[in-house]
């Protein structure tokens, strides 16, 4: 109970206290290429002719649920299993025939996966010892790297001392001691409760930044990837779903798997008519920016931010609905509602917008037409 | 009583009166046989015990060749176990049930079959005889090697099966974190795999030693009149000579040996493994 506590309080102080600048030792990025890459595993094909190409210094998260292959990226890219076909490069060199240890990458694992048997000082020189660095300048390059992660001093504890957030940033400072010019990071932060998980992704946001380094982050949680990345790769069953920014994934979604696993949305049946689409459930017909060429179902998109409720008929785009339950949020009042076809609609009111809602009550939804997006069901 | 702590006391109590009546009330026994005779207290049969010069050369051949057969068991053991807990799935299991065939089989029915393999006219002479390596058939069997041997086949699954335990239980994470973190094979295993497998190393070293400081059956059957060890000076003496006073002597000597060894073992060895499974969270 008591070290718990103590725990709590080291974390604590570590985030008031200020970011050691890093300055001179900082290492640039390199760009990471992925071509016609595949792997089976047995019978089940994981990687299809998989290409892919990361900037250098770019944060680059991908985002998938489990056996989206996400994990079998980032273990080809390590070295940790070979891939059947294809190429995969850093920084224009072929890597995927060498080792793991030839590869150069820092990473970091889900289970931290400190060497339990070494005190934290010895984690995280081990990188450079294998490297050949003498054992003085090793301690000292990675008492340095145990700054930038704000744990000076702990090098003589070992890692079943620490608390998981610590644990995991001598994990972090392990990785970066020796500068390397990628870093994987395998949902780093999946053991780690809400809280601190929130601080760290602002830490290792701020240490990428600071260290110029290529970051491949492989997360299942979409805030966490909206949170840090310059781009996210959207997996689906070994292929890229869509690629973008987190406001590209966000406000420009083009598949209805994209629009549901980022964020919270309203997903509508619609149907084309030249060049306006028909919104049966909600009685509609109105004129997008853009309708999706192909013949893949058609869904209007509509963020719960984009919708605002109202008393009484009286604008152009809105809909009838009754109030079914309202949460209340703090800032906001989340409210779900039903229309008369049957289907649920979500949204979210300011608290003060002037009237109060409670279920039952009948209402009239309106958006503006220029905020439909409209998504396509299967693959872009 | 709570009707909790009643249940727990009800099924305590049958280990409880196994363990006394099995095992601590014998102890006690043989203690006192040890340290009494008809007349009353005596240390005469203590004395004997650690003086004679017969019964401390068989103590210390008993104590050298049980640190053989328990260094041979983890040497040889050691890559079986390794191998072992880097299979996966059916085959793992299929191979951890082979090695515990041998488990399967009496002890008295394979230290015979060494005779069959050892003897003058065994196979292995036969062969080199056959092969023209040996003119003569070499002394195999009662011989000190013999017994070194048998007594390593007995007990290596039994080596073998802890390592593997032990092994089993290290997150193959940090394998793969050392070599991605720029370790090459030999080094990942020599600074990662083989400190956090010292735990098991050493529990599968101080076991062997202890079994093998009392055997009983092996010795007799394979080794020759000078191989004997400790145990059958101990049965010799409460068979053949009826001096149970210094047969119990001899086995409190040996247990002390064997505790002090065993201690010692875990003093000196365990500071190599004292953090070796602890931290970290298992994948």
């Amino acid at each position: 109970m008591g070290q718990e506590h103590r725990h709590r309080k080291d974390e604590a102080q570590s985030l008031s206290s200020p970011q050691k600048a890093i300055g001179t030792n900082s290492a640039r990025g390199v760009p990471i290429v992925f071509r016609n890459v595949t792997k089976r595993f047995g019978s089940f094909t994981a990687l299809d002719g998989f290409s892919m190409a990361i900037e250098e210094g770019e944060f680059l998260t991908i985002l998938g649920e489990s056996g989206s292959g996400k994990s079998t990226i980032l273990n080809a890219l390590a070295g940790f299993i070979p891939i059947d076909d294809g190429e995969i490069s850093i920084n224009g060199k072929a890597v995927h025939t060498l080792p793991p240890e030839q590869r150069g990458v820092g990473m970091v694992f889900q289970n931290y996966s400190l060497f339990p048997h070494m005190d934290v000082a010895d984690n995280v020189a081990f990188p450079l010892r294998m490297r050949g660095v003498p054992k003085q300048e090793a301690r000292k390059r990675g008492e340095e790297a145990l700054g930038i992660v704000r744990l000076s001093g702990l090098g003589h504890r070992f890692p079943r001392e620490l608390s998981g957030g610590q644990q995991q940033r001598v994990a972090v400072a392990r990785a970066i001691s020796f500068h390397p010019r990628v870093l994987l990071m395998d949902e780093p932060l999946g053991a780690l409760d809400l809280k601190l998980r929130e601080a760290l992704q602002f830490e290792i946001k701020q240490i990428q930044r600071s260290l110029g380094c290529t970051v491949v982050y492989v997360t299942h949680d979409q805030r966490e990837a909206m949170a840090m990345s310059d781009r996210i790769m959207v997996l689906r069953s070994g292929r890229i779903e869509q690629l973008g920014s987190s406001a590209d994934l966000y406000d420009r979604p083009r598949t209805k798997f994209v629009a549901d696993f980022i964020g919270q949305t309203n997903i509508v049946p619609a149907v084309r008519s030249g060049r306006q689409v028909v919104l049966d459930h909600l009685g509609l017909t109105i004129t997008p920016p853009a309708i999706p060429e192909g013949v893949a179902p058609l869904f209007l998109n509509l963020r719960p931010e984009k919708l605002m409720a109202k008393r009484a008929d009286g604008q152009e785009v809105e809909f009838p609905a009754q109030v079914q339950e309202t949460v209340f949020l703090g800032d906001m009042i989340s409210v779900s509602a039903v229309t008369p076809s049957g289907i649920s609609i979500y949204f979210r009111q300011p608290r003060q917008a002037g009237f109060s809602l409670n279920p039952g009550d009948a209402i009239w939804l309106s958006f503006d037409p220029s905020d439909a997006v409209l998504v396509v069901d299967g693959s872009p | 009583m709570t009707n909790r702590a009643r249940t727990t006391a009800l099924l305590l109590a049958a280990p409880v009166a196994l363990t006394t009546f099995a095992f601590i009330l014998p102890m006690v026994e043989v203690i006192r046989w040890s340290l009494f005779d008809g007349q009353g207290f005596t240390s005469e049969h203590i004395t004997t015990a650690v003086t004679d010069e017969l019964f401390v050369q068989v103590l210390w051949q008993t104590i050298v060749l049980s640190a053989q057969v328990a260094a041979l068991c983890v040497i040889i053991g050691y890559p079986v176990a390794y191998y072992l807990s880097m299979m996966s799935g059916p085959l793992q299991r299929l191979c951890v049930l082979l090695i515990t065939f041998p488990l399967w089989v009496s002890v008295l029915v394979r230290t015979y079959a060494w005779i069959v393999v050892l003897g003058r006219e065994g196979l292995l002479n036969l062969m080199l005889v056959e092969l023209g390596v040996v003119g003569e058939p070499l002394k195999l069997i009662f011989t000190r090697g013999a017994v070194l041997v048998a007594s390593i086949q007995v007990l290596l699954p039994l080596a073998v099966l802890i390592m593997y335990g032990a092994m089993s239980q290290i997150n193959r994470n940090l394998i793969r974190a050392a070599r991605v973190l720029g370790a090459p094979p030999s080094a990942a295993f020599r600074m990662i795999f083989l400190p956090l497998s010292m735990n098991g190393v050493i529990s599968s070293s101080v076991l062997i030693f202890i079994l093998s400081l009392g055997f009983y059956v092996t010795p007799a059957l394979v080794g020759g009149p000078r191989d004997i060890m400790i145990s059958n000076v101990i049965a010799q003496q409460i068979n053949q000579t009826l001096d149970w006073g210094l047969g119990a002597a001899l086995g409190i000597v040996l247990l002390a040996a064997g505790l002090l060894v065993a201690g010692l073992t875990y003093l000196v060895l365990g500071r190599f493994a004292a953090t070796a499974n602890d931290g970290g969270i298992r994948s």
